[in-house]
């Protein structure tokens, strides 16, 4: 540990601060003083306008009764473990073209694998929309066409599922039942590209040294992946698995743009995100948005720390 | 030396890229200045991208820069699923276009707040109308609607001036039509519109086709199923307020459900309920996941004979579709009809529908004098008029002719009062209750019974919160009004020759009745406690 300094040291060149002025002032215009604004809120019954009305702890008090928003952490619960599942394509992508001997090909498959970012966000999802559209669609003519969709008819019939149906095209968004499964879905073959070139990163840094020392012990591909790539690249899974978390619990626009403000038929897309959304812009309840996202905010505190604390990286 | 080039070419365009785009911005802005000085320019946002609109809303602008070469009047599109967002950003940001289409995400707390009350513009002779029959009639006067569509009965003042009316009506395909059923001619009563339903059924078995009867989707639905609703509770809403004066409000129809008399079970509910299912059939599966864009896609590629919506779309429709378009009333039940005659009176009068597309002047405008003027010369009768023929949307001007075209979307003013529905967008919980169950109803196994059994425990309490947020809000707002109704008192009675002043406290005194009312509804409610769960009869 560093040993302190006095005060009279550390303002010895003051003038160097003023460099660092900008910065501190952006972030506490754009991010502290929204934050504060936020905590400040949540002790109002407070709709978005000039007039509120302080109410202390009624909005927390109304967040452990409210059965949507606990409700929502189930859905999240699922998505969350999906996206944890959905990370390993973009593992296997990277180390993939990490193994690729030419160059030349290296690059172009970097290359195709950044180029969908070019494409904005709303884009895919909209065309994403277009996938799950029940009558013009690309998922359910796929089925069809495929004769997957008697498969699934079948196993409905097996399991009681209640949401396949022969002769009729499948709702994806309009069937609860399917809401979830369509969430998980999106987004397939689930190849990130900022997940793939942060784990290439990862690979490119392991020492060649290390290969032909596995090379020497007779390691074949995969004790390669087990033993050398897959624990050398833990440091990024972990930024990506935290990143992913949080991004996952604050998230709500692939939600709101699939299935509308109310987490579409029956309510079975809702997450906490779009929950407060909800209630801010639709129910004009901006102080009750403003306490439940505390909530939101304390929730993802204490998972990151668990994770921090777990999910340990061997030096 | 080309690998050096190539190695700078992405920072070099992304730097002219930003050149440009800082050019462009400085140039609008030192605009007035390169201009003289005295170049005024006028920007106006609204949501209306439908088709006719924009070019409507330029040749007006246009007309109004060759009268006053000194404005320029440059009009902002921007589209209505991000209005709210948009809109709030820049009211809160202080940089709002001078002119704003008021209607969607402008609540009253932001009329208030950021708008300027437009009341002595209203109560003068638009003085664009000189020459004509409108020639010294109040400005207010001379919209169909009397500009009810630009009052806000809480802040008891004008904030927008409207320059169109709408109606809601059933658009056909009438090529398909004629090959479906041998002939061109639109369905006039709720069983023509089942036949034909069936009939695409029919034919779409014989030919192998996939034609969807009705193209319906979240955003078209809701135009359609509170008016076959609404037919089922009109002798009900009638029978609960034999007067009729307290219309169809949601408001007044919560109490009586507080009160008992009537509930999810009720019968007219339960047909009103079957009615919705009935039709609902005939559109698309999953219809409630698609937005307004697939529906009419779907509609105008041909892939659906018949799509319900406003007489907005109406433009849109024509210009995108290869075959002809009708329109007409949306058939409800008629009161012979055997299965859902005996709760109907009859047809849904369209008489006390406002003028919508209203434009309100924002404080922070730098030319309110100019924008005040500008609103003038758009509500005249000669720029309605060219509004109605560019557009061919319904007038709101009197006296504005209209086309062929426009005619079957004039509104219908004979009929009865539409009865009441389960639920309205302003009553958050309790659409949201009703919202996520609809599947129980349109779902490919649902039904009535499922439906009623899915929203059965959440339904009161859904009600019951959102009577709660809006008697909150209505509080607040009422709050502001009870000054400002002081103040009009005081001048009336100082100023006792003075009709204007007496006339525009007559209109706040009315407000001020219908606030009193909905106060008075609000504390009986509220204070009768929780509303009570319903248990199945």
């Amino acid at each position: 540990m560093a040993a302190p300094i006095t005060l009279r040291k550390a303002l010895h060149e003051w003038r160097l601060y003023l460099f660092v002025l900008p910065a501190v002032v952006m972030l506490a215009m754009f991010a502290y003083f929204p934050t504060a604004s936020a905590i400040y809120h949540s002790f109002f019954d407070w709709s978005g306008g000039d007039a509120k009305e302080f109410i202390g702890l009624g909005n927390f008090r109304r967040v452990f009764s409210d059965g949507v928003f606990w409700g929502s952490f189930v859905v999240i619960g699922i998505l969350v473990t999906a996206n944890i599942l959905k990370l390993i394509p973009s593992i296997f992508v990277a180390v993939m073209i990490h193994r690729l001997t030419s160059d030349r090909w290296q690059y172009w498959y970097r290359v195709a694998v950044v180029l969908p970012m070019i494409v904005p966000g709303l884009v895919t999802l909209f065309i994403w929309k277009f996938f799950f559209d029940p009558t013009q669609g690309a998922l359910n003519a796929f089925l069809e066409a495929t004769r997957l969709k008697t498969v699934l008819v079948w196993l409905d019939g097996l399991f009681q599922w209640g949401v396949f149906h022969e002769g009729i095209p499948t709702a994806w968004l309009g069937e609860p039942g399917l809401i979830v499964p369509s969430l998980i879905i999106w987004g397939f073959p689930w190849i990130g590209a900022v997940g793939v070139l942060i784990y290439l990163a990862g690979l490119q840094s392991i020492g060649q040294e290390v290969y032909e020392a596995a090379e020497l012990d007779g390691a074949n591909s995969w004790q390669r992946f087990a033993h050398i790539e897959l624990p050398l690249i833990m440091t990024q899974v972990r930024l990506t698995l935290v990143l992913l978390i949080i991004g996952t619990l604050q998230g709500f626009g692939l939600q709101f743009l699939l299935l509308g403000e109310h987490g579409g038929a029956g309510g079975r897309g809702m997450v906490p995100g779009l929950w407060m959304f909800n209630r801010a812009f639709f129910a004009g309840e901006f102080g009750y948005a403003c306490a439940l996202g505390l909530f939101l905010f304390a929730f993802i505190l204490v998972l990151t720390m668990i994770n921090n604390k777990y999910v340990r990286v061997e030096k | 030396m080309i690998e050096r080039v190539m190695q700078w070419i992405g920072l070099a365009l992304l730097g002219a890229c930003f050149v440009i785009a800082l050019g462009n911005i400085l140039m609008a802005r030192l605009q007035p200045a390169v201009a003289g000085g005295d170049q005024v320019t006028i920007r106006f946002a609204h949501w209306q991208l439908e088709g006719g609109v924009r070019d409507a809303l330029d040749a007006i602008a246009e007309e109004y820069m060759q009268l006053h070469p000194q404005v320029q009047v440059v009009q902002i599109a921007v589209p209505e699923r991000i209005y709210t967002n948009w809109l709030v950003t820049q009211l809160v940001g202080g940089t709002p276009p001078d002119i704003i289409q008021v209607g969607i995400g402008a609540t009253t707390e932001r009329l208030a707040r950021f708008f300027v009350p437009l009341t002595s513009l209203a109560n003068e002779p638009n003085p664009y109308n000189e020459g004509t029959d409108l020639e010294g009639v109040e400005l207010r006067n001379t919209l169909f609607d009397g500009m009810q569509g630009g009052y806000d009965t809480t802040l008891l003042e004008y904030y927008s001036v409207p320059i169109s009316g709408y109606s809601v009506r059933m658009f056909y395909n009438l090529d398909l039509l004629e090959r479906v059923t041998g002939e061109r001619r639109i369905p006039a009563t709720y069983r023509e519109l089942l036949a034909v339903c069936e009939e695409v059924r029919r034919y779409n078995a014989e030919q192998g086709t996939s034609l969807v009867p009705i193209a319906g989707s979240k955003y078209n639905a809701p135009w359609l199923m509170p008016r076959l609703f609404g037919s089922q509770t009109q002798r009900l809403n009638f029978e609960l307020n034999p007067p009729g004066d307290l219309g169809s409000d949601l408001l007044v129809r919560a109490r009586d459900f507080r009160e008992g008399r009537w509930s999810l079970d009720t019968p007219e509910i339960r047909s009103g309920v079957r009615l919705m299912r009935d039709v609902g059939k005939h559109m698309q599966p999953g219809f409630m996941q698609l937005l307004r864009d697939d529906a009419a896609l779907l509609f105008v590629q041909g892939g659906a004979l018949m799509i319900c919506t406003g007489s907005w779309d109406a433009s849109s429709i024509r210009q995108q579709a290869v075959f002809p378009v009708a329109a007409g009333p949306i058939p409800l039940p008629a009161t012979n009809d055997p299965e859902y005659g005996a709760f109907t009176l009859g047809a849904q009068t369209e008489a006390g529908t406002d003028a919508g597309v209203a434009f309100g002047l924002t404080r922070d405008s730098e030319h309110p004098e100019t924008v005040k003027d500008f609103l003038r010369f758009l509500v005249s009768k000669a720029m309605n008029q060219l509004w109605t023929d560019v557009t061919d949307w319904v007038p709101a001007v009197v006296g504005v002719r209209v086309s062929e075209e426009v005619e079957p979307f004039l509104p219908v003013v004979e009929g009865y009062r539409p009865g009441f529905v389960l639920s309205a967008p302003g009553w958050a919980d309790l659409h949201r209750v009703v919202e996520t169950n609809l599947h129980a109803l349109f779902g490919p196994f649902g039904g009535e019974e499922l439906f009623i059994e899915a929203i059965r425990a959440e339904y009161p309490g859904g009600m019951q919160q959102s009577i709660e947020r809006l008697a909150h809000g209505h509080r607040a707002s009422a709050r502001r009004a009870d000054t400002q109704f002081a103040a009009l008192g005081w001048l009336a009675q100082a100023e006792p020759d003075d009709p204007a002043r007496h006339e525009r406290f007559e209109l706040a005194r009315q407000a001020m009745l219908g606030n009193d009312l909905r106060e008075a509804l609000f504390q009986r409610t509220l204070r009768a406690g929780r509303i009570p769960e319903q248990p199945k009869e």
